[in-house]
C-alpha cells in the first residue's frame, strides 16, 4: 500500500472556518495541506506547489463558469489529479453538471470533516488500484493465464534469458516457480516442491500471474532442461483440458450423493478419492488434496460426476466456505472492542461472502455513491463506453423467450 | 521484442472471417494486410471455430489431430525453411515475435488447413 | 407495464422493417429510417423493437439517450450481397468498442435453405465471436426464424443474470 504521508493537498475556499477545520483533520491524517481563500493567488502557484489532490469551494449557480476548474484541466501536469468541489448548493442538477464537468467527488456543505477524510482517502485509494491495473511495474509484469498460460510464460522468460519468479493464484491457490537465467530451476505449491509442484502448476490455464524479474538464492533441484519440460507440460495440459472439457468448471462445487452409499460400480480408487470429501468441495480443492496425481483426479472426479455419484452443488461455495461466511457475518453483527478491521480483511480477502438480504439494501443505499464515483474512473478513458442496465429480471426474460419460441 | 496483444481482432475482421469460412474461401489471403497481432488471433479465432464445428459435427469422436496432422510437421517446415532453432520454437504465435516472416507463413497454412476442415464439416454434417 | 427494449440495425434496405414485423406480427410505425413494433407478452410485459437503417451514420442516434435501457441489439445484413456486410462493418466495431450489451449479428437470407450448414451449428445458441456476441443466421420474412434470433439474444441475458 502506497504511503500518502507526503501527498499534498491543495484547499480553496474563502471561508475560513471551513479551511481550518479541514486543514487540521488532513494534517493529522498524513496529508500535506495548503490552503488559499482567493483562487486567483492558488492559480499562480499552483504549478509550482503540484498538488496530488485539489479540494475548492466552487459556485454551482446557473452562472457559474468554473473557470478554476477549467483552469487547472489546462494545465497538463494537473489535468489528472483528482478535484472535490464543495459547495453549499444542493441541487441534485448541481451535482449532475459538477459530474459531467468531470470533477471527481461532491462534497455538500455543512460537512463533518472526518466525512471529507474517508472520501480523500478513498479517492486516492482508487487512483492507487486504476494504476495498479496496468499492472506493469519496473520489476515485472502480471496479467490473465487465459491470455498467456505457465508454459508460454517459461518460455518468454527463456527468451529473455533473465530470473524470475513466477507467481501464480487461481482461487485461494498460490504456488511460484523460479527460473534462473531462462531456465526453470525449482517450483513451490501447497506442500508441494520441484517437480511435484511444476507438475501442478504447469497446467493452470486459469488465474493470474505475476512475473517479478528478481534474483533469488535457491539450489537447482529441477533438472529437466525446459525443452523437456514445455513438452511434457503440453502433454498434460491436453490430457487435463480432455477431461475438464466434461465437467463443470474447476471452480464448482460437487457434492457427494447418497448413491455413494450403496457402493455399486465404484472402483477402489473412485472409493479412496470420496473418502477424502467431506461434504461439497471446489473440484479443483478435490484434485489438490486427493493422494493421486492431478490427472488421475481429475478422471475419477469425471468417472464419479458421470455416473451421477457427484453432483454440482446448488451454491457456488463450498461447505467450508459456507461455515467461513456465516462466522464471517457473526463477526459483523457482534459489538466490536477495538479495530477488529484487519481481521475482516484477512476474511475477506480469502473468503468470499454470501450475500444477504440486509447487506443488499445496505449496498442501494451506497450504490448512487458508488456509480458516481465509477462514472467519474471511466471519465478517464478515452472514449466514452455505454454500460448496459438490465431492467428486467430472470422470470420475466424467461416469459419473453417462452413467448418467443 | 514486439508485444503481441491478445483480443485485438476487430469484430468485422471475425465477422469477415466467418463469410469466407461458410463461403469455402481460404482465408489466408484475407489476412495478407493484417498486422501481426490481429494474424495471430486469427489463427486462434480460426481455430476456436473449428473446433465447434468440429464437436458438433463428429461430436465425441472428434480429435484435434486430425485435423493436426494435416498440418506440414514442424521439422519438415523447418528443413523447407531453413530454420536452425530448436523444435519447440516453431509455433507460428510465438516464432513471429522473431521471425515474422516465418511465423506469418505458417499461421496462414494452419489457417488454410483449418478452412477447409471448417467446410469439411459444414458440408459433410447434414 | 414493464418493457424489454431491443435495438435492430441494419445497413439500408427492407431487412429491419421485415425483421420486426416478424417478430411482433405488427409494425408499429415506419419512416424512411427507423421503424418500430411491439410484441405483448402478458398483461403486465411487452418486447418493444427499434429499427434504425445506418450507412455508417452512426452519429445520427443519441445512443445515450437509448443504450441504458436496452437488452441487446441485433445488426443484420444480407447474405447474399457482400456490400451489405462491408456498409455493416464500421457499425460492428463501433457496437463492439462501445455498447457493452448482448450482440446479435445476423447473415439474413431469403429462405433457410439457402443457409450454408445446418441448424445445428447455429440455432441452438449462435456462433459465439466474443464474450456477449454470436452470429447466427435467420429469414427475416419468417417469424419462427426472426424469433429464435431474439430468443438467442435473451439466452445470452439469461446466462448473465
Amino acid at each position: 500500500m502506497k504511503s500518502h504521508e507526503k501527498d499534498k493537498i491543495l484547499i480553496i475556499d474563502e471561508d475560513s472556518n471551513y479551511i481550518g477545520g479541514l486543514r487540521k483533520s488532513l494534517n493529522q491524517a498524513g496529508y500535506d495541506v495548503l490552503s488559499f481563500d482567493d483562487p486567483h493567488k492558488a492559480l499562480e502557484i499552483i504549478q509550482d506547489i503540484h498538488p496530488q489532490m485539489i479540494i475548492a469551494d466552487v459556485d454551482l449557480t446557473e452562472n457559474a463558469d468554473y473557470s478554476f476548474f477549467k483552469h487547472v484541466q489546462t494545465i497538463p501536469e494537473l489535468k489528472n489529479i483528482p478535484f472535490i468541489v464543495m459547495s453549499n448548493q444542493k441541487r441534485v442538477d448541481d451535482r449532475i453538471r459538477t459530474i459531467e464537468l468531470g470533477v471527481d467527488d461532491f462534497i455538500s456543505k455543512p460537512f463533518y470533516v472526518e466525512e471529507v477524510v474517508a472520501r480523500v482517502e478513498n479517492l486516492f485509494k482508487e487512483i492507487e488500484e486504476l494504476q495498479n491495473h496496468e499492472e506493469y511495474s519496473t520489476n515485472g509484469f502480471g496479467g490473465n493465464l487465459g491470455e498467456k498460460n505457465v508454459i508460454e510464460l517459461i518460455k518468454t522468460l527463456e527468451s529473455e534469458k533473465k530470473n524470475a519468479i513466477i507467481h501464480l493464484k487461481q482461487g485461494q491457490f498460490e504456488g511460484s516457480i523460479f527460473v534462473y537465467q531462462g531456465n526453470v530451476h525449482d517450483a513451490v505449491f501447497e506442500d508441494f516442491e520441484a517437480d511435484e509442484a511444476l507438475t501442478k502448476l504447469i497446467v493452470w490455464t486459469e488465474g493470474r500471474y505475476f512475473i517479478e524479474y528478481t534474483d533469488f538464492n535457491r539450489p537447482k533441484v529441477i533438472v529437466q532442461p525446459n525443452e523437456l519440460i514445455i513438452e511434457f507440460g503440453r502433454e498434460r495440459i491436453e490430457q487435463w483440458d480432455k477431461i475438464k472439457y466434461n465437467l463443470p468448471p474447476l471452480t464448482s462445487a460437487l457434492y457427494i450423493t447418497e448413491l455413494t452409499s450403496t457402493k455399486n460400480n465404484i472402483s477402489d480408487d473412485e472409493r479412496k478419492l470420496i473418502s477424502t470429501l467431506n461434504g461439497s468441495k471446489i473440484i479443483y480443492e478435490m484434485v489438490v488434496q486427493s493422494p493421486f496425481d492431478d490427472i488421475k483426479a481429475l478422471e475419477l472426479i469425471f468417472k464419479l460426476y458421470e455416473k451421477g455419484y457427484l453432483k454440482e452443488s446448488d451454491s457456488p461455495f463450498s461447505d467450508e466456505k459456507k461455515k467461513v461466511a456465516s462466522l464471517f457475518k457473526e463477526k459483523v453483527n457482534t459489538p466490536k472492542n477495538g479495530d477488529t478491521s484487519h481481521l475482516l480483511h484477512n476474511l475477506l480477502q480469502n473468503n468470499p461472502q454470501e450475500p444477504s438480504d440486509q447487506d443488499e439494501d445496505r449496498r442501494q443505499d451506497d450504490r448512487r455513491q458508488t456509480d458516481d464515483r465509477r462514472k467519474m474512473s471511466d471519465r478517464r478513458r478515452t472514449h466514452r463506453i455505454f454500460n448496459q442496465k438490465l431492467f428486467l429480471n430472470k422470470t420475466e426474460l424467461m416469459m419473453i423467450r417462452e413467448k418467443l419460441l | 521484442m514486439k508485444d503481441i496483444k491478445n483480443g485485438s481482432l476487430k469484430l468485422s475482421s471475425k465477422v469477415h472471417l466467418l463469410y469466407h469460412l461458410f463461403h469455402g474461401d481460404k482465408v489466408s489471403s484475407m489476412i495478407d494486410n493484417l498486422e501481426t497481432n490481429e494474424i495471430v488471433d486469427v489463427q486462434k479465432f480460426v481455430w476456436e471455430k473449428t473446433v465447434e464445428f468440429g464437436l458438433v459435427s463428429r461430436g465425441k469422436h472428434f480429435d484435434r489431430k486430425e485435423i493436426t496432422r494435416k498440418m506440414t510437421p514442424t521439422p519438415i517446415f523447418q528443413k523447407q525453411n531453413g530454420c536452425t532453432q530448436p523444435a519447440y520454437h516453431c509455433k507460428g504465435t510465438e516464432c513471429i515475435e522473431i521471425h515474422e516472416e516465418c511465423g506469418r507463413k505458417k499461421i496462414k497454412e494452419h489457417v488454410d488447413v483449418m478452412s477447409e476442415s471448417i467446410w469439411d464439416y459444414i458440408n459433410k454434417y447434414v | 407495464m414493464r418493457i424489454g427494449e431491443l435495438l435492430v440495425v441494419s445497413p439500408p434496405g427492407k431487412l429491419c422493417e421485415q425483421f420486426i414485423a416478424s417478430v411482433c406480427d405488427v409494425l408499429e410505425q415506419k419512416n424512411d429510417e427507423t421503424c418500430y413494433g411491439r410484441m405483448p407478452v402478458n398483461d403486465e410485459l411487452a418486447v418493444h423493437i427499434y429499427g434504425v437503417q445506418l450507412n455508417g451514420n452512426i452519429d445520427a442516434v443519441s445512443w445515450d439517450l437509448i443504450s441504458p435501457k436496452l437488452l441487446g441489439y441485433i445488426l443484420l445484413f444480407d447474405w447474399d450481397d457482400a456490400d451489405s456486410l462491408e456498409k455493416l462493418s464500421p457499425t460492428l466495431d463501433i457496437f463492439s468498442a462501445q455498447f457493452h450489451a448482448p450482440l446479435m449479428i445476423v447473415g439474413c437470407v431469403k429462405n433457410t435453405t439457402k443457409i450454408p450448414m445446418s441448424p445445428d451449428f447455429y440455432e441452438v445458441a449462435g456462433i459465439p465471436i466474443e464474450k456477449e456476441t454470436r452470429f447466427s443466421f435467420c429469414t427475416a420474412t419468417d417469424p419462427i426464424s426472426a424469433r429464435k434470433i431474439v430468443a438467442t439474444l435473451i439466452d445470452i441475458l439469461l446466462e448473465k443474470v
